[in-house]
Formats: C-alpha cells, structure tokens, sequence
C-alpha cells in the first residue's frame, strides 16, 4: 500500500463529499475526474486517459470501474474495495460496464450528478455515458461538488504544498544561476526537472512555457527551444514543482546582457502589482478583489495594454494535462477566500509591440489573517 | 516563427484533409485535438487545456478560435491566419463565438464532422458546443478522419521519430548505469528526463511507470517512488519526444541475482519481440501482431501470465497520453502500410508470485523488415 493520507482522512473528505451530496438532493456522484479520485480515496493513476468511473453513493459506498490495468494499481495505492473491470476488445461499450456497477449499488431510477468537466470525459464518452444511462437514472451536472471541497486544504496537505514549494525554489536556483548569455535552455529545463526528481517529486501536470527571445512572450509549452542569446535577452521561465501531485507554481524573467531600461519599468510594475495582489489574498476577500488590486496598480501605469485579462488560478492535487485547478483570478469572481486555499498569482506583461516580455508569480496558502508565500520568486531584478 | 515542418507539407496534410471531407460527404471539420491542430498548421500549445476550437471548410479555409493567452504563441508556432480570440468572463459561452467563427466560413446549414473525442472537449464543453450548434449546422462524430492520415507519418516526420528514437536510446542508458542497489528510482527518473531535455527533447506527453519492488507492479504513474532494493526487479517503461513525436521502450533491469524463472520470462519476451517485429510488415492486420505475440507466449508456457494488449501506434501527441490508435489486440482490423510507427511491448505479469518482465521497443513500418528506431537490451541486464 503506498496511501500519502491517513484512512480517517479519506473517510473525513468522503463524509464531507456525502454531505454535500445529500445537501443538493442527489442519491450518488459519478467521479471522472482524477483529481477527485484521489482526493477521495488515494487512487492515483494516469488511466484516465481510457475509460474509467468512480462511483460514491450518498450512503457513502465507493466503487471503481476500470481497466485490467489499473486493477493492481488502483489496489495499491487507494482505500477503494470494490473495483471493477472492463475488458478491452472490438467495439467495448464500458459504459454498460459502469451502469452494471451502478444498478448493484442500487442507482436504478435514482438521482446521480456527473463530473462533466472531466478530461478523461470527451465528448465522445460523454455520448456513450448518456446513452447507456437514458432510462436507467437521472442525471445532472455536478462537477463543482469535488473542486469546492478541494479548494480548501487540511494540515496534511499543506505539508505537501511547502515540499512542492521548496522544490519550486530549488529549480528556481539552477534557472537563476544557469541563464547566462548563450545559455541552452533545453539544458536549463532538463536541469530543473533533474532537481525536482531527485528531491522526490513528480514531473508536473503540465509542461513549462519557458523561452528565450522572441519565444519569451509565449504562455504556452512549446517544442524545440532556442538558446539565450550571447548578446542581450530576455528569457522567460514559468514552472511549477508538484510533490504527491501537489503543485506550487513560479514565474519570472532572466534577463542577460545589457538591461533595456524599460525592462526595468516593467519589473517595477510587475512587483508593485504582485505586492497589491497578495495584499489582498486573504480571508474575507473575493478572488475578483484580488484581481481589482493589481489591476488598479498597473491602470496607471503605462503597461495596462500589456496585461492578460486573469492572473492565476487555485492550485492543488492535478493530474495531467494541466496543474490550473479553475477559479481564475478575473474581474468579479465572487468565490470568497478562505484559510487553506492556496492560489498561484502571475503578473505578465507581455508587449508584442516592442517584443517586450516581463512576469512574476509565485504561490501562497492563504491563512487566517493574510498569506504565506510557499515558494519565492525573486523581488530584485535578475540580470545574469 | 518557429514550423517544424514546411508550408509545402502543411499544405498537403490540409489538402488531403479536404479530400478525404469530400469523400465522407462532410463540408467541414470542427477540430478539437490538439494532435490534429499540430498536424494540420503546426500550432503548439498547452492551451486546449481551456475551451478552443479550429475549423478547417472543405474549401480550405481554415481558422482558429482560441483565448488571450495563446493569441501570440498560435500566431509565432502555426502556419495560421486566421485566429479569433475569446474573452473570460464569469457565465463566458465560447461556444457561442466557435459558431460566430463557423458561420463567417459558410458552416451554416451544412454537414459538419467533430472530433467529439478530444482531451481538451470535455463531456461539459461538448454540452456546450451541442446547444450552440443546435439548428445552425448538422453534427456528426468525425474522430477518426484526421487520425487516420496522421497514421502514415511523412518523411520529414519520420526524422523526428528517428531522433525521438536515439534520445530514448540514450535514457535507457541512464536507466541500465543507475539503477543499482540503494538508488533513489526519482534520482533515475530526474537523469533520464534530463538527458533527454539536453538532447533537444520534449518532456513526453504521459508520466512514466517506473518502479523497483512492489511497485514494478504498476503499469501507470504513480506518485512517490521507493529506492532499488539488493535483489530487486525494475520495471522502466518510458518515451522520449522531439517536436512530440514519441518513441516509447520497456524493460526491466535485475539487481542481485536472477532467478531462473526470470532468465526464462526475459527469453519468452525477446522471442515474443522478435516474433511480433518480424511480423510487422504491409498487408498484416494489426490484429495479426497481436495475434503473433500470443502464440509466442503460448509456445514459450506464459501465455496465462501475458496481457490482452500488447502496444499501440506512436506519433505527435499531447498529454495526457502518448497512446494513439490503433491498440494491439486481437480482431483489429487496421491494414498495416510503410510509414506506420508502432510501439510493441511484451509484458509478462505472474500475479501469483508477483514477478514480471518485459520487453518493447518501437519501430517503422518499411516495405520489408521494419526498422525499430531504439533498442531494448537483447540480453537480460543485470546490476
């Protein structure tokens, strides 16, 4: 068994899941989402890029169903007791699989919510899921129910967000020392992931958009990176650590060679504008407050045309394809901030007139009376 | 700009794209695989982890929807001129503005294929785009249609997957030097993704099961990794990337002393290889594969302990998975023609006693012998 919770932390959450089931009139949750499967029970697997399901019952009984695959798996490292499995072949509708599991726990003309939102969920097996459960059930949106309850974060999990954020820093590090003109920043990414491996945690829900020159203003992975410039550059690192799956992100800018005076500006501003962001960052506060905060800062300034209309996003337990856990930081998001939450903030200002690229961000649990920062973007202009 | 293939190649997938349309009697393709979108303009994003979607008419035309964030990296990665931003906002309905963007390249009313089957289209967001297009255009499930042609990969393509190759090669050289007793398996991991990021390569599109003890049980990732044990079995089962194309391996390495029954479960599995390589060839089935590595098994007496799959064709691909279609398994009717890649694994799982062994590497179809493009240890490694 290799469970990163204690069992009565799995029976907390799956209470508090209940509870919430039963509060919005529901009989059972239909889980797709990896990122609830683990909270829920520890089952931790990329298999959800075939089809799998997880049911748990307002009564509090949990089944899986899976592929053969997952069947040691899903055995190993979740409290799950009842799995499962459907079996590949020519034509496999497992949906059926997975109403058959459904009808022994008793869903037959009951009242289910689905996590839609789901990316092992296409639209393709959404369409087989819906077909197979016309007339068996009712069923209703509810992707919220899990993601809500996952915003806030107990003791054991913080522990693995500071872990996730000491080795955020220590990639950092090789990023501040390395990025030098002329620089690979292929080598630069291999040696970051080398430092988070070898500290025990895992290659990131999602790939890095790191980037020198020109690929400097991309948000975005890419493939195939071009070297720091031996002259002057600008080179963009956003990544993130994750330990148990648990992510903190970092963003900044080395810059190299001779500092453009306007980088210094935007520098300026980008702190300036992350300061008042995590001035905000506390209970009682809504997360559009937190985005009012910076964004009244840099509407002064002459770097407003720049910006991105949100700047972050909650972080927690992800799963591929991305480490964004939802609630955007953007102008009226009514979510209030509560202790435990943790929330990854970024300030880029990306200027495609002049090819001008500044950023900073960095990762903060929000605690009773304001924020802590888990890992730490540099607060002074780097100029390697 | 930064194409990894020439305008003349984007144009000819785009090209045949169309024609295959016409001859499916579709007008169009709503596209919302970021595998397609690579394929057909080049474009390179993380981003279809949010709402996007491009929409290639069967005249040609061609344009993409996507959010702020990405209106700069579609412009400097894709041959694309056409790109239409869509803005957050609490109660934002994106889908709204995919068929504002359809309608301009005379979508409305006609017959247009989706690809429903895409990691970035979730159940919800399909929901989304269903109601949008309801009594705008006809829908049908079109999945396949650019998946099929990404199947027989291009010269130019096949460099990437030769290159992929070699660097897979060079990791499994970390992996045979490190793993010795007492090493931490992330340590491993770390050394094997760095020596590929040093070689130009991409981080691969899935996370890699790796694991020594009880965990070389386990077929997928997992978090949290043990160390190499005096008498240990280590699973690795890893791909390397160059401008995402994959190149998958598989194979163990034995700490100590093996045991006979795991000299004997790594012969059945080279044979196994050996077999199934031997067999892929144009004009077999993809069911025929599989087909060859169970008799193997049968002959060598671990057909109860082999898998009721045995790999899975390899190209460009995005997280959450490297895994393309067409599977190994029996009755798979796929022709197999040259310039198909396919990543062939002989697994061996004895659930009673808890050991296992494998074996896999990946190779091109050709006109005659296939030619695998890395290369699995043919003799059992032992540290």
């Amino acid at each position: 068994m290799a469970l990163h919770f204690t069992r009565a932390e799995f029976t907390r959450r799956q209470k508090a899941a209940c509870r919430e089931i039963r509060r919005r009139g529901l009989d059972g949750l239909l889980c797709f989402r990896q990122e609830s499967m683990y909270w829920l029970t520890g089952y931790d697997t990329n298999g959800f890029s075939l089809f799998q399901g997880m049911y748990l019952g307002a009564d509090g009984r949990i089944a899986l169903c899976t592929r053969a695959a997952d069947r040691l798996q899903s055995k190993y490292t979740s409290v799950i007791k009842d799995v499962r499995i459907w079996i590949d072949r020519e034509g496999a509708t497992p949906a059926h699989d997975l109403r058959d599991m459904l009808e022994s726990y008793g869903c037959r003309g009951k009242r289910l919510g689905v996590e839609y939102d789901a990316y092992g969920l296409t639209g393709a097996r959404a369409k087989m899921v819906d077909a197979a459960f016309e007339g068996f059930c009712r069923t209703e949106e509810a992707t919220d129910i899990i993601r809500l309850l996952r915003m806030v974060k107990s003791p054991a999990e913080l522990v693995y967000v500071r872990k996730a954020g000491t080795l955020a820093d220590d990639a950092r590090d090789v990023a501040v020392r390395d990025c030098v003109p002329g620089a690979s920043i292929a080598h630069i990414y291999g040696d970051m992931l080398g430092a988070i491996m070898a500290g025990d945690g895992d290659p990131t829900a999602a790939r890095w958009p790191i980037g020198a020159g020109q690929e400097a203003l991309f948000v975005r992975y890419h493939t195939g990176h071009k070297p720091v410039s031996t002259r002057n550059d600008q080179s963009t690192f956003e990544f993130a650590a994750s330990y148990r799956h648990y992510h903190t992100v970092m963003m900044f800018v080395v810059l190299t060679g001779k500092v453009d005076p306007r980088h210094r500006g935007m520098f300026q501003a980008a702190r300036d504008a992350l300061d008042a962001a995590e001035g905000d960052l506390r209970p009682g506060k809504t997360v559009g407050d937190v985005f009012d905060a910076q964004a009244k800062v840099l509407k002064g300034s002459r770097y407003a045309r720049t910006t991105l209309p949100a700047c972050g996003y909650t972080v927690g337990a992800n799963f591929p394809p991305t480490w964004m856990d939802g609630c955007f930081i953007h102008a009226g998001n009514p979510q209030v901030l509560e202790p435990g939450m943790v929330f990854f903030k970024q300030i880029m200002l990306l200027d495609d007139r002049t090819g001008l690229s500044m950023s900073l961000g960095e990762t903060s649990v929000v605690t009773a009376r304001g924020c802590e920062q888990v890992c730490h973007a540099p607060r002074e202009l780097i100029a390697n | 700009m930064a194409l990894h293939f020439s305008r003349d190649e984007f144009k000819r997938r785009q090209r045949n794209a169309c024609r295959e349309m016409a001859r499916q009697g579709l007008d169009g393709l709503l596209i919302f695989r970021q595998e397609s979108m690579y394929y057909l303009t080049g474009y390179d994003t993380s981003g279809y982890s949010m709402f996007q979607g491009m929409y290639l008419a069967q005249d040609g035309r061609i344009a993409l929807l996507t959010r702020t964030a990405d209106r700069i990296q579609s412009r400097m990665t894709s041959v694309l001129k056409d790109i239409r931003i869509w803005y957050d906002r609490d109660g934002a309905n994106p889908a709204l503005d995919l068929r504002d963007m359809m309608a301009d390249l005379g979508a409305g009313g006609k017959r247009v294929g989706v690809e429903y089957h895409a990691y970035g289209f979730t159940a919800q967001r399909g929901k989304l785009v269903d109601a949008a297009l309801e009594g705008f255009c006809r829908t049908e499930d079109a999945t396949d249609l650019v998946r099929l042609l990404r199947l027989v990969k291009s010269p130019a393509e096949l460099k990437y997957v030769r290159r992929a190759g070699a660097l897979s090669d060079a990791a499994l050289d970390v992996a045979n030097r490190m793993c010795v007793p007492g090493q931490h398996i992330g340590a491993i991991y770390g050394e094997m993704m760095n020596v590929i990021m040093r070689g130009d390569g991409d981080p691969t599109a899935s996370r890699w099961p790796m694991g020594a003890g009880k965990e070389a049980l386990m077929v997928r990732y997992h978090t949290g990794h043990g160390k190499v044990g005096r008498d240990d079995n280590c699973v690795f089962e890893f791909a390397a990337a160059y401008r995402h194309y994959h190149a998958a391996l598989m194979h163990n390495v034995i700490t100590g002393k093996p045991t006979q029954r795991q000299k004997d479960m790594y012969k059945a599995c080279k044979d196994a290889l050996a077999a199934c390589e031997d067999a892929l060839r144009p004009g077999k089935t993809v069911g025929d594969i599989f087909d060859t590595h169970a008799k193997s098994f049968t002959r060598s007496g671990f057909k109860k302990q082999s898998l009721a799959a045995c790999g899975y064709t390899l190209g460009a691909s995005y997280p959450p998975s490297w895994m393309d279609w067409p599977m190994f398994w029996t009755g798979n009717p796929q022709v197999i023609e040259p310039g198909m890649v396919f990543f062939m694994h002989m697994i061996l799982l004895d659930a009673r006693t808890g050991v296992s062994m494998s074996l896999g590497e990946t190779a091109i179809v050709t006109k005659g012998r296939c030619e695998p493009v890395n290369h699995a240890p043919r003799s059992l490694v032992v540290n």
